[in-house]
């Protein structure tokens, strides 16, 4: 999860699975983060986490401008996540 | 018996029990947001003896936006409708409800709405009588400190929308008292000066003896022989209450809640859900707008409301305000950058959409998704205010819709946003007024159920098009007024 907000968010520090969260949400969020491994494989053969700092931004502004509408409000949602768990 | 502290005032209430409780009153009341907490101050001011029972903990300073939404937000700000859109809905779960975290907006009950629900059901017009709902509206204005924003907090975000808007933009009636525009009343008011229920209503019924139980999630209402005789529910700590009505339950759970709680009870209703669904437009500046006391939303416009369409101005805590920013990784980082020169402004459509809450595997669930004209009226409504944003001296705007460019740069491709097509998905909406459409019949009584009561927007039939505390707050005052 934080592979991803990081990609988001350069220099994101922050708890994104809060525990304040109710676990159906957090599990939901974890799940999410799955989504991310087709778009990397697709574009460019190796799972997100192996992708250059340039890739993983290349994937999440596919997935960010996906013609899927619950793709890209994924990524609305892990903005929302990253700037409420970790700027003030 | 506890002391919590509020955001500058002392609360006596009970805050949480590791022990069962069990109390009796004449009035037991279920939320204490718009509706309940005006409900139990007008009744304890009555002379009668009111429990309420709160989800919610009693609010407290917020030490930055997480903290809040942590604390003061409805499972943390991520419950959401679910349908052909993801729509968050957004409410507070705390004494005070979401009173506490609203943009403190009140705009009186319209009365063109009004005269729509009386067509479409002579019975309201003896149930809510237009002329006591004003007097109930001027009643809960007093005790609010209901006022227009004063110029010296309208800040950069709102003088820009009243440049660009002109006559037809508005400084927003707010319940404040001593605002300091540190544009935070999303997050909790920092400095006590929000007029929510917890600083205007619940103290003052507290004062005539009301006894508020707070983190205390009700489970169930207790119905025997067609009548509601109380509630039974647990406290975060897992200890129970159990809390008996000699005259009513009053529901004022809200538009979620209040229904689910229905349903739980073998009451069928949920059919009715409706939101007041709403889009944000961003806009670029040449120069800094950002750089003196503001209210978060201190301009609006309802010029358009028969067009089903509401403008506001938007200023939220920086991290919230960022999520709205288009780009991911550097790009984002520079746009980010920018953010004291970024305008923020909202539209919000009177959505006909109707949903239905349900009983979900993790607590209520709402399906609903709006209509294709429901997002046109939205894509018409971003399309005029990214228009004003340009005539306001915007050099960029960027609009977050699906089918438009990240960023826009001329007033042609602006109007060109209302001709997007109104697909699923295509325009990120979040819903903070939410109506659940549960009838009732008289004093407010849900039909089959003597004494069970409901003070809240679940009775609102039909979508207001407006921010609804002053009419909810109105209508509670009219509730208590049929059972005083």
């Amino acid at each position: 999860m934080k592979t991803v907000l990081r990609a988001l968010v350069p220099g994101y520090e922050g708890q994104p699975l809060a525990p304040y969260l109710p676990a159906h949400i957090r599990l939901a969020l974890r799940m999410s983060v799955l989504l991310a491994v087709p778009y990397s494989l697709y574009m460019h053969w190796r799972p997100f986490s192996l992708l250059s700092a340039s890739q993983r931004e290349q994937v999440l502004d596919a997935m960010a401008h996906s013609s899927l509408a619950p793709v890209r409000g994924v990524v609305q949602w892990w903005k929302l996540v990253a700037w409420t768990t970790s700027c003030h | 018996m506890v002391e919590a502290r509020g955001l500058d005032h002392v609360v006596p209430l009970i805050n949480g029990s590791t022990v069962p409780v069990d109390d009796t009153a004449d009035f037991v009341v279920v939320g204490s947001g718009a509706g309940g907490g005006t409900v139990a101050r007008w009744l304890a001011e009555a002379g009668h003896d009111v429990i309420i029972v709160e989800e919610g903990a009693p609010p407290r300073a917020a030490a930055n936006t997480a903290d809040a939404v942590a604390t003061l937000y409805r499972d943390g700000g991520a419950q959401a409708a679910f349908g052909m859109d993801v729509l968050p809905l957004l409410q507070g779960c705390a004494v005070g409800g979401t009173t506490v975290i609203n943009g403190a907006i009140q705009v009186p009950f319209p009365e063109a709405v009004y005269r729509e629900w009386v067509a479409a059901d002579p019975a309201w017009g003896s149930l809510l009588p237009w002329r006591q709902l004003e007097q109930a509206r001027e009643r809960v204005d007093a005790a609010l400190n209901i006022h227009a924003t004063p110029r010296d907090l309208w800040g950069g975000n709102g003088s820009a929308m009243r440049r660009a808007l002109g006559s037809e933009a508005h400084p927003t009636r707010r319940n404040v008292r001593g605002c300091k525009g540190s544009a935070r009343c999303m997050i909790g008011c920092p400095n006590g000066a929000k007029q929510s229920t917890d600083v205007a209503m619940i103290p003052a019924a507290m004062s005539h003896g009301a006894r508020v139980y707070a983190q205390c999630a009700v489970q169930k209402i207790t119905v025997i022989g067609r009548r509601a005789r109380g509630v039974s529910a647990r406290f975060s700590s897992g200890a129970t209450g159990t809390f008996h009505a000699r005259r009513a339950v009053i529901l004022a759970a809200g538009a979620v809640h209040s229904p689910w709680l229905l349903l739980r009870s073998g009451v069928r209703v949920g059919a009715g859900f409706t939101c007041h669904p709403g889009a944000a437009m961003a806009g670029l500046f040449p120069d800094a707008i950002h750089n003196r006391p503001e209210a978060s939303q201190s301009m609006e416009s309802l010029a358009y409301l028969a067009e089903g369409i509401k403008f506001e101005s938007l200023l939220m805590p920086s991290a919230l305000q960022k999520a709205r920013v288009p780009g991911v990784g550097e790009q984002l980082t520079r746009r980010v950058a920018q953010l004291d020169r970024v305008a923020l402004w909202g539209v919000a459509a009177r959505a006909q959409a109707r949903g239905r809450v349900m009983r979900g595997p993790f607590g209520p669930m709402v399906l609903y998704t709006p209509t294709v004209a429901d997002r046109r009226i939205l894509l018409k409504g971003l399309a005029r205010l990214a228009v004003a944003m340009f005539d306001a001296g915007a050099v960029e705007v960027w609009p977050s819709v699906h089918g438009a460019p990240d960023v826009i740069r001329s007033r042609e491709q602006a109007m060109r946003i209302a001709d997007l097509p109104p697909g699923a998905g295509a325009i990120p909406m979040v819903a903070t007024h939410l109506f659940g459409g549960v009838p009732v019949r008289e004093r407010f009584q849900v039909p089959g159920v003597d004494g069970l009561v409901l003070a809240d927007a679940s009775l609102f039939p039909t979508n207001l098009g407006v921010n609804p505390m002053s009419a909810i707050t109105a209508v509670a005052t009219v509730v208590a007024e049929a059972w005083a």
